[in-house]
């Protein structure tokens, strides 16, 4: 998510006014610290205008 | 979750509550003559609202909001949650251990401090019910 925010250019606070939290959840997310919400990594990927799972990996095993 | 009506406020409803019940508590214990308790519930009153307008400045840290009950998002909130479930599983094991004590050197009170376990105890049961429902 770090890479999709500096592409465009954006601060850590500008992202976070952008969908809505404080710079500190985006920083949590960025450094894995902090597993957004489902609807929170949806505002995220909707903010990029990619898919969920563009923007975040998961580990299935 | 805060609105946008609620950051105009210098308060958050809930924190208002918090300082009303604090300045009146002050009073009342300043007019049955104990001035030195009214004075430090007040100066906790004024450390309480000058704590919630750092906490609403919107460059304030995480645990600056969490500590002053101004959640920004759902980060705030869950970290709020752990901080919190800390409290009730330390209040639950000190109440244990105060009943004991108290049961052994104050047999009288034991009625008082027991009634306070199983307080504890029931909200424990009925929240976890509360959020296995919702989740």
């Amino acid at each position: 998510m770090r890479r999709l925010r500096t592409e465009r250019g954006l601060s850590q606070g500008d992202l976070a006014t952008a969908v809505g939290v404080s710079r500190q959840t985006i920083n949590a997310i960025e450094v894995g610290r902090y597993d957004p919400s489902l609807g929170l990594a949806a505002r995220l990927a909707h903010y990029f205008g990619l898919l969920i799972e563009e923007v975040f990996h998961v580990d299935v095993d | 979750m805060s609105t946008s009506t609620e950051r105009r406020l210098p308060l958050s409803p809930a924190n208002l509550v918090i300082c009303t019940v604090m300045v009146v508590v002050a009073v009342a214990t300043a007019a049955v003559g104990h001035w030195q308790q009214a004075i430090v519930v007040a100066v906790g009153a004024v450390a309480t609202v000058v704590m919630v307008r750092r906490a609403r400045r919107p460059g304030a840290s995480d645990v600056e909001r969490v500590d002053a009950f101004e959640y920004r998002d759902e980060r705030d909130r869950a970290i709020a949650r752990d901080g919190l479930a800390a409290v009730g599983a330390t209040a639950l094991a000190l109440t244990a251990v105060e009943y004991v004590v108290v049961l052994v050197m104050r047999p009288g009170l034991a009625p008082w401090s027991l009634g306070q376990l199983l307080a504890l105890a029931a909200v424990w049961m009925v929240a976890n019910r509360v959020a296995a429902r919702r989740r």
